[in-house]
């Protein structure tokens, strides 16, 4: 591991703007801190985190169904206690690990990431979570391992969208083993402080928040540490369109939309679009995982 | 019956479907406004404008097998089912090039690289 994440976006960015400029005023009237003053808010300005309001009211979760506001209507009726891990695959202590037993000892952290769907929508969303890593070191992980793959819970009783079979389900996804032990990387159990609600994946969530949402993997009941390339399910239902990798590239369009820019969702009927970043903005910290490979074509 | 219905459809003029419809698009815009649309308001626009410009245009070219098959003539609203079934594309149109794409060179670039795009602009050319 190369070193722990050091957050740039703060609570700064999550007080209003308006009543946290104001205080810069008042800060910079007080100690003549004028530089201080300059240099935040341009910054502030692009990173205001979403309410609690639109994070759980505007999900893909197919689970529950394809509407943006489905699992905010279903994912209510998810049984999410008890909660137990499959741990499995190239670990020295695989197991049914409790939800609790596999957190306990870390510590949760708030985490402020730029959030980018592949479908050209993103969000501001403070995370509260544990490093994959730390998970990962847990568990034990074997010198054989390359990848590891996730899968979501089933539940087809209180799915809808699984009953329907709106695309094969349990949802899985994967990562390569040193994408996972990235420090950016997050097993994510909560929003706004709060626990981790059902439509965004309740109790547990993973959240890479330099690829495409739908690699974020939702309410998590098996992980794997495997030697080969897990499937994850968008690419093998349409492997033109999602790649394994789908890390943000304003470069590479979907085949059927643009890349180059997306609008952060809460800003109304009159939304700007904004430049979507190489790596959602995270570029200096994982570009060196894919250095020297295509990005064209391992997309 | 048949007569009976046609009948009472004379009674009744064309001009409410413009009213009703061109009143159903401003409620809908400010639905959008006012967040009953969700946190993603253009996208949702976008789709129900394009969804009842389809069902109008299915309305109007369902006027005349309804008149074969059964009898019942809708053809004095037959016109302005198709020109609000217009005023729903232009709606949904100037939704997808001003508040979702917001820029020429970006509306230029979906026209010519996305076949969708293409098509469903060749109508209006």
């Amino acid at each position: 591991m190369a070193h722990r994440w050091t957050n740039t976006l703060t609570r700064a960015e999550a007080t209003p703007l308006a009543t946290w400029l104001n205080r810069r005023q008042i800060l910079a009237g007080l100690g003549g801190a004028a530089t201080l003053g300059l240099a935040a808010p341009s910054r502030a300005q692009g990173l205001e985190p979403n309410t609690l309001e639109q994070i759980t009211n505007y999900n893909n979760f197919y689970e529950f169904g394809a509407g943006k506001d489905d699992p905010a209507r279903n994912a209510h009726r998810m049984v999410t206690q008890p909660w137990s891990i499959r741990v499995d695959g190239l670990v020295d202590r695989p197991g049914d690990y409790a939800l609790a037993d596999l957190l306990d000892g870390l510590t949760v952290e708030e985490r402020i990431y730029r959030f980018r769907c592949v479908e050209a929508w993103s969000m501001v969303i403070p995370w509260n979570g544990v490093e994959l890593a730390d998970v990962l070191t847990k568990v034990g992980v074997q010198s054989s391992a390359r990848y590891v793959a996730f899968e979501t819970t089933l539940q087809p009783d209180v799915m809808p969208g699984v009953r329907q079979r709106v695309m094969p389900f349990p949802y899985v996804e994967g990562l390569r083993l040193d994408e996972a032990m990235h420090p950016l990387t997050l097993l994510a159990t909560g929003i706004w402080g709060q626990p981790m609600p059902n439509q965004n994946g309740a109790p547990i969530r993973l959240v890479v928040p330099w690829k495409y949402g739908f690699k974020s993997i939702k309410s998590i009941v098996r992980i794997t540490l495997t030697d080969s390339q897990p499937p994850a399910s968008w690419n093998v239902i349409n492997p033109r369109e999602y790649g394994f990798y789908s890390n943000v590239n304003p470069t590479v369009d979907h085949p059927r939309w643009s890349q180059a820019s997306e609008r952060r969702v809460g800003g109304g009927l009159f939304a700007p679009r904004i430049d979507t970043l190489m790596f959602n903005g995270y570029e200096s910290e994982v570009a060196g995982l894919y250095a020297g490979m295509d990005l064209r074509a391992n997309y | 019956m048949v007569q009976t219905i046609n009948r009472a459809l004379r009674a009744l003029p064309a001009w409410p479907v413009y009213a009703l419809g061109a009143a159903w698009a401003a409620w809908l815009f400010w639905q959008g406004l006012s967040g009953g649309l969700g946190p993603e308001p253009i996208n949702a626009l976008e789709r129900r404008y394009g969804e009842v410009a389809l069902w109008l245009l299915i309305a109007g070219l369902a006027v005349t097998p309804l008149r074969v098959w059964s009898g019942v003539s809708l053809l004095k609203y037959r016109r302005a089912l198709g020109l609000t079934a217009f005023g729903y594309v232009v709606a949904h149109l100037a939704v997808w090039a001003i508040l979702d794409l917001q820029s020429l060179s970006r509306i230029g670039a979906e026209i010519v690289k996305r076949p969708y795009i293409t098509s469903a602009l060749r109508p209006l050319c």
